[in-house]
């Protein structure tokens, strides 16, 4: 048990020592940092021009590229431990599959949180004085900040799995990218099918000088039962709930970082089982 | 180089990447043809001419340039293993110059993309032209149209092939093209959104009543950046591919000239840089 826990430690100094030198982490953390400059410009352009845009409009656009940027990020960086011969190397020395997985878990995990970070600094630093601050209260700010680091985990969650077992990291980034860009998508489509309303309100318009109205209608459009219930646990998944953290409001639902627990655990037991079993040549 | 292209050709047809390329676009085909018959026998909505299925062989209704997404990932992979597997040094090896190397892989990827599209053609072609659908625009238009489009397509190729003989990783030139091929389908609908905006509006009150008049859209585009927006979207291969898939494309002879511009360039610069480059 000892050895084990002293073997986990060992992996993660050493990918930790790989990350800070990987050109792949700092591009992600630079490209980060570049949408987040240039978001907040866009929003202090619009304050200037006496549109209202709030800080938090802003703050939480990060989750809607996170999961993009880390998609190229974790098939490069895991994608490398096949490639220099890295895992191998790992394995022989005596290091189990599930703590070289593991430590990989983590430290991607660790890498998108860090990747979220480099859009969250000119936001809050410059952002702030520029735009004013917040209007939610800090806790739902750091609540819904919370729920995006974890969903951002859980991609990175899935992200690694698709890396460790497959080894050819063209194909890994061709599938995460595509993955990435499908769920986001995803959940911009079934957020706007949701937010259908049930009932076309009645309305008073002017036809040839009268004034007509419109009466009451049912909305053709409207999602209802078993469709309706498919649409919003698809619209959770990681990924796709990115579109209901952008408009953060003063409630804290727990479903969504649970969803998001519940994601790394089922990758991360699915992916464990699957690398013991790899051949890894 | 006949030698080189014979070695290409015969690489790509037994690529793994080519297969997945050829099963994508085939899949893509069919996606199209069951809207198509929807549409035609179900929905009974068949408000459409045959050249809309044909001409979606360059992207889906204006807005997504499928044919670019295909072949982003596999020209990079395609490439990209000229590179890891020591093709390109076996063959600078045995007395090729850099020049017929480019050249030769340039050559293929622009083949084997236009090739992918003309399947498409050719399965939706057979399969919708039997439903009597008729042709809502002249032979003669849709032929130029098409053949826009597929110059426009070997045009992105030739980009995507100076990418990845420039990159030589393959997963980073897969990023890279990827990345690109979205971004560049984003800026088309940023752009087209700017150039759709009408010069003057009315303003209306909640009962559809006319209020202010018309008054000018601060949005619309004055024609200096009006000019940039409409070179932009005529000069980007996806933007002609969009054009050509929603039948908003107008000037063929321009849009025919700026791809072979496009080409031209940049197999220059392609080349120009690969000849500079250290192969290891």
């Amino acid at each position: 048990m000892m050895n084990a826990k002293l073997s986990i430690n060992l992996l993660l100094r050493a990918n930790f020592f790989r990350l800070w030198r990987s050109a792949s982490f700092w591009a992600a953390v630079s490209v980060m940092f570049g949408i987040g400059v240039f978001e907040l410009a866009v929003g202090v352009n619009a304050q200037r021009q006496g549109i209202p845009v709030p800080l938090d409009n802003r703050y939480m656009l990060f989750v809607l590229m996170s999961g993009v940027v880390l998609s190229a990020f974790c098939s490069l960086f895991v994608g490398a431990e096949y490639s220099d011969g890295v895992i191998r190397n790992k394995i022989a020395v005596g290091h189990s599959r599930a703590n070289l997985y593991l430590a990989n878990l983590v430290t991607c995990s660790a890498a998108g949180i860090l990747v979220c970070l480099g859009y969250i600094l000119p936001m809050t630093a410059v952002g702030i004085p520029l735009m004013g601050g917040f209007t939610l209260p800090p806790a739902s700010i750091l609540w819904f900040t919370l729920c995006a680091f974890l969903m951002t985990a859980s991609l990175c969650a899935v992200f690694t799995m698709a890396a460790l077992l497959n080894q050819n990291k063209a194909v890994v980034a061709i599938i995460c990218i595509f993955l990435a860009y499908f769920l986001l998508f995803l959940g911009i489509y079934l957020n706007s099918r949701l937010a259908e309303q049930a009932v076309i309100p009645a309305r008073e318009y002017i036809e040839n000088g009268q004034i007509l109205v419109r009466e009451a209608m049912p909305n053709p459009a409207y999602v209802q039962g078993l469709k309706r219930t498919i649409f919003e646990v698809l619209y959770d998944l990681p990924g796709c709930q990115a579109v209901q953290l952008i408009a953060a409001s003063e409630a804290r639902p727990i479903r969504l970082p649970l969803i998001s627990a519940c994601t790394i655990l089922a990758s991360a037991g699915a992916g464990l089982a699957l690398f013991r079993r790899k051949d890894l040549k | 180089m006949r030698n080189l292209l014979h070695a290409n050709f015969f690489r790509l047809f037994h690529s793994g990447a080519f297969r997945a390329a050829v099963a994508a676009e085939f899949a893509y085909a069919l996606f199209i043809i069951g809207v198509t018959f929807y549409s035609i026998y179900i929905k009974e909505s068949g408000q459409f001419g045959l050249e809309e299925p044909l001409l979606f062989a360059f992207g889906t209704a204006g807005i997504i340039p499928v044919p670019m997404f295909i072949q982003a990932p596999f020209l990079s992979v395609y490439l990209g293993t000229e590179f890891s597997e020591g093709t390109i040094r076996n063959k600078l090896v045995s007395g090729r110059s850099k020049v017929a190397v480019y050249l030769s892989n340039w050559l293929t990827c622009m083949t084997a993309s236009v090739l992918l599209a003309v399947l498409y053609l050719a399965l939706v072609g057979a399969a919708v032209a039997p439903t009597g659908l008729p042709l809502k625009m002249p032979a003669g238009q849709l032929l130029l149209l098409a053949c826009c489009g597929l110059l426009a397509i070997a045009a992105s190729a030739a980009l995507a092939a100076m990418a990845a003989m420039l990159i030589r990783n393959e997963t980073k030139t897969v990023i890279v093209t990827l990345s690109a091929a979205i971004f560049v389908m984003f800026l088309i609908s940023f752009l087209t959104a700017r150039l759709g905006e009408p010069e003057f509006m009315a303003v209306y009150d909640e009962l559809g009543r006319d209020v202010a008049g018309m008054i000018p859209n601060p949005n619309y585009l004055q024609p200096v950046p009006r000019s940039v927006c409409r070179f932009i979207l005529d000069l980007l291969p996806t933007g002609q591919c969009l054009q050509i898939s929603a039948r908003s494309a107008e000037q063929f002879w321009r849009m025919s000239l700026l791809s072979l511009s496009v080409i031209a360039a940049s197999t220059a610069a392609g080349l120009l840089l690969f000849r500079r480059k250290d192969l290891k």
